[in-house]
Parts: C-alpha cells; structure tokens; sequence
C-alpha cells in the first residue's frame, strides 16, 4: 500500500512535470533529462526518448547552419534564372509569406521567410533550406486571386518546415564533417580543415541543387508538401480548396514537354487526387472581396491579367 | 516514505525546477520581443543571435521571457535552451562540449566565405533578398481585412 501510494506521490509529480515540458517547443538538454529518467522510471523515460530524438534531428543542422546551407542554394538558383526586379508584387509577396509561415510548423527561421519572383513564362517554384523561396511568373500566372497565390506559397512553406532540402544532403557528406573535425575542440580551422569543409559544403549544396532542379522531390515529399499546405492554409485562414484552383490552371497550362514542374512534380490530376480525402476535389469557394482586391492591386503589373 | 526516498524527491524537485528555469538563448539571427504573444504584438526590443534570455512562461507557439529588464513574447521556436554556435574562434564561443559538437558540423560564416571566394559564387540576389521589408500599408491591410487565423 505504502509503495502504491509513493508511486501515486511520484506520478503526481511528474506527469504536470512532463506536459509542462512536452508543451514547449523549446529544446531540452538530453543530457539533463536522461540523468533524470535514470531514478526516476518509465514514466520519464519514454519523455526523454522524444526529447534525444528530437535533439539528435536537430543536432544535424542548427537553423543558422540551415541558413548557410540555403544561402547558397538561393545563390545558385539565382544564377540559374534571371530575377524579377523587386516591385510591388514582390513586396505583397513578402508579406503574404509572413501570414502563411505564422501558420506553419516552423513559423521563424535563423534568417526569416523571403521571395523573390524569377522572370521565366516555366511553371515553377523552389525553395531552399531556411525559407529562401522563389516564384516563377508563368507559376503566378496560375492563381486567381489570394488564396490560390496562398496555396502555392504554403506548398513551399511545406517544403521548408518538413526539411526537404536537407534531406536531400547525402549521409557521406555529414560523416565526412565529422571525419574533417572529429570530436575536438576546435576553435581554429586549419588550412586542410578549412578546404576540406569548404568542399563538402560545396558538394552538399549540389546534392540540394540537383534533387530540387533536375531529380525533383519524391512523390510521397511532394504529397507531404501539399498536407502541409492544407494545414497551413487552414490555421492562418484562407481556404484549402485554393490549392486545387491553382492545380487545375496548371493542368491546363503544363506541357509534359515544359520542364520545371512537370518534370518534378507529380501531375496536378494525381496531386488532386492525392489531397482529396482532405479537402475534396472540387475548387469552389469565396474569398472575402478585399482579400481580391489586395491580389490584383499588387499581382496586376506583373500578370497584365485583365 | 523513509528519509532517503524524501531526500531523492527534493533533488529531483530541485533538478527539475533548475531545468525549466534554465537560461535560454536565442537561435536566429534577430527576433522581436514583443508586448503580447502575437506578431502583431508591440515591438519592445530587438534581440540578436545568441542573447540569453529567461523563461517565464510557455504558451503554444509563443514563449515569455525576460531579458534584462524588459519581459516580453518571442515564438518558441526562437530560443533554444541547448547553447548556441558561435563563430568558431570568435570571442563569444564557449567550449561547451554540445558547442563543440554544433561547431563541428562546421557549415559557417567562415565556409561561406570560402566557398564564396574559391567558386566565385555570386551572392548578390541572396543578400538583396534578405533585406526585403514589406511596406507598412501591405500589413497593414493584412491586420485590417485578414485573414484572421495565426498571424493575428
């Protein structure tokens, strides 16, 4: 008896303990908290689990390491295509971007959520790790108004916040770091670290390169995207169904033979296929005429739409 | 309860209070402390990369904390309680052995600047973009017709 009522005492204890932890996004010394589960039983130690999962993820790439990585891959897509000069359009972009990321799992990162247009008549969108993302104008061609423009930013956002662009970073390339440094300490870089470093960073930004513009994301990637996107849309208050308007002007629009998304993406037919469960297949719905108004305002000189 | 089990529950007790209470720091590069849990919430101060701030509370998506003398809100996702990376040999690094693991991944300022000088890679756009700043009037008219879900 004695001994139940000292478990009832402990659990009481520990689980407000382990809700208060759990409902903080803030990252936990693992370290801390296995030391603590090793008195304190099972209760705590399924916590801590989730707690070295997550750290161990996180502990790959930190965001400002995330940063680095999509600055450079932003550097190469804007070698690739020419840039849209920033004007009106990019700037309501900017902004709309900042709606939709409050909305997503990963609402900040090291170096905020950016756009910026590219200037080709190509269907398409990229966005590198760390929220660097980019537009084409023959993708923008395909939204109506704000919600189905909300629909392809949060398809990007989906890409960002579910880190597929570093997954695309080849495991060789991560031990090769360590292999560089080891367990050291290191407060210099030597010469030979430096160019070996510099060298692996080169060679993991093609890995993103290469599976973002040539291979395309995988079709279960692209599926986690566009979820994402619905949830997105959803929580800062647009609605979903914007995504299948936009999948069914790119359907009409995309020629196998065009590059950009058809050779990296899944269908559009496939893509509405795929969300239907969620939100139906069908892209009826109304937005609030200021939120139209506000579309064409900024979008109009740069579509030329009626 | 004996006395040993009683003394096992006040260190954990103790422990715990010093985990939660623990400093956190900040992980991007510039956040908004802000009056209230909101992004439209008033701007108190400007906070950079690697502050130390205290918790205070946890709600959601947003955390208080003090920093200095000023409390405010800052999303979650901001600060971090593990210590932060620094620039390898900057002043500011410590050689805490989960610094020295950060740093070790090694995908830096000083790789940036290497990889910008031995491929000649054009960082133009990239820095241009960084700096965008929607006007006032655009949010503004966010704030005033919506949508009305996170970001409000």
């Amino acid at each position: 008896m004695k001994h139940q009522i000292r478990k009832n005492l402990l659990a009481a204890l520990l689980v407000p303990l382990i809700l208060t932890l759990s409902c903080t996004s803030i990252s936990l010394d693992s370290s801390s908290l296995s030391s603590l589960v090793t008195h304190a039983g099972p209760l705590l130690a399924s916590a801590a689990k989730v707690a070295d999962a997550a750290n161990k993820a996180n502990e790959q790439f930190t965001p400002r390491q995330e940063y680095y990585i999509g600055r450079a891959v932003a550097a190469d897509i804007t070698s690739m295509y020419k840039v849209e000069p920033i004007g009106p359009a990019t700037l309501y972009l900017n902004a709309l971007v900042q709606v939709l990321a409050a909305a997503s799992t990963m609402p900040v990162t090291y170096g905020g959520y950016h756009v910026l247009i590219l200037d080709t008549n190509q269907i398409n969108a990229l966005s590198a790790p760390g929220g660097f993302i980019f537009v084409t104008r023959g993708l923008l061609e395909c939204t109506r108004d704000e919600t189905s423009l909300a629909a392809v930013l949060a398809h990007e956002i989906g890409h960002i916040e579910n880190r597929h662009g570093l997954d695309a970073i080849k495991q060789e390339r991560r031990n090769q770091v360590f292999v560089v440094l080891g367990k050291e300490v290191v407060k210099n870089l030597g010469n030979q670290q430096l160019e070996q470093l510099t060298d692996t960073f080169g060679k993991s930004i093609t890995d993103v390169i290469t599976t973002m513009v040539n291979d395309g994301y995988s079709r279960e990637q692209e599926k986690q995207a566009d979820l994402s996107a619905v949830s997105i849309l959803r929580k800062a208050g647009y609605n979903p169904r914007g995504l299948i308007e936009m999948l069914k002007i790119m359907e009409v629009r995309l020629k196998p033979d065009s590059g950009g998304f058809a050779k990296t993406h899944p269908s559009p037919a496939d893509r509405i296929e795929t969300l239907a469960p969620e939100i139906g297949t069908k892209a009826t719905y109304e937005e609030p005429a200021a939120w139209t108004a506000r579309f064409h305002k900024y979008m109009d000189s740069l579509l030329k739409t009626p | 309860m004996n006395k040993r089990q009683l003394w096992f529950l006040i260190v954990l007790l103790l422990g715990v209070s010093g985990l939660v209470a623990a400093p956190l720091r900040v992980q991007v590069q510039d956040v908004a402390l802000r009056a209230k849990p909101s992004y439209l919430g008033t701007v108190l101060t400007q906070l950079p990369y690697g502050s130390r701030v205290q918790l205070v509370q946890s709600q959601g998506a947003w955390t208080k904390v003090t920093a200095g003398d000023i409390s405010g809100w800052l999303p979650s996702a901001s600060v971090s309680q593990a210590e932060v990376e620094m620039n390898i040999g900057s002043e500011g690094a410590t050689t805490s052995s989960n610094e020295n693991a950060l740093a070790g991944k090694g995908f830096t300022e000083q790789i940036e600047q290497n990889y910008q000088k031995e491929r000649h890679i054009d960082y133009t756009w990239v820095n241009r973009m960084e700096k965008i700043q929607p006007p006032e009037t655009i949010l503004e008219s966010f704030v005033k017709d919506g949508p009305r879900g996170a970001f409000q």
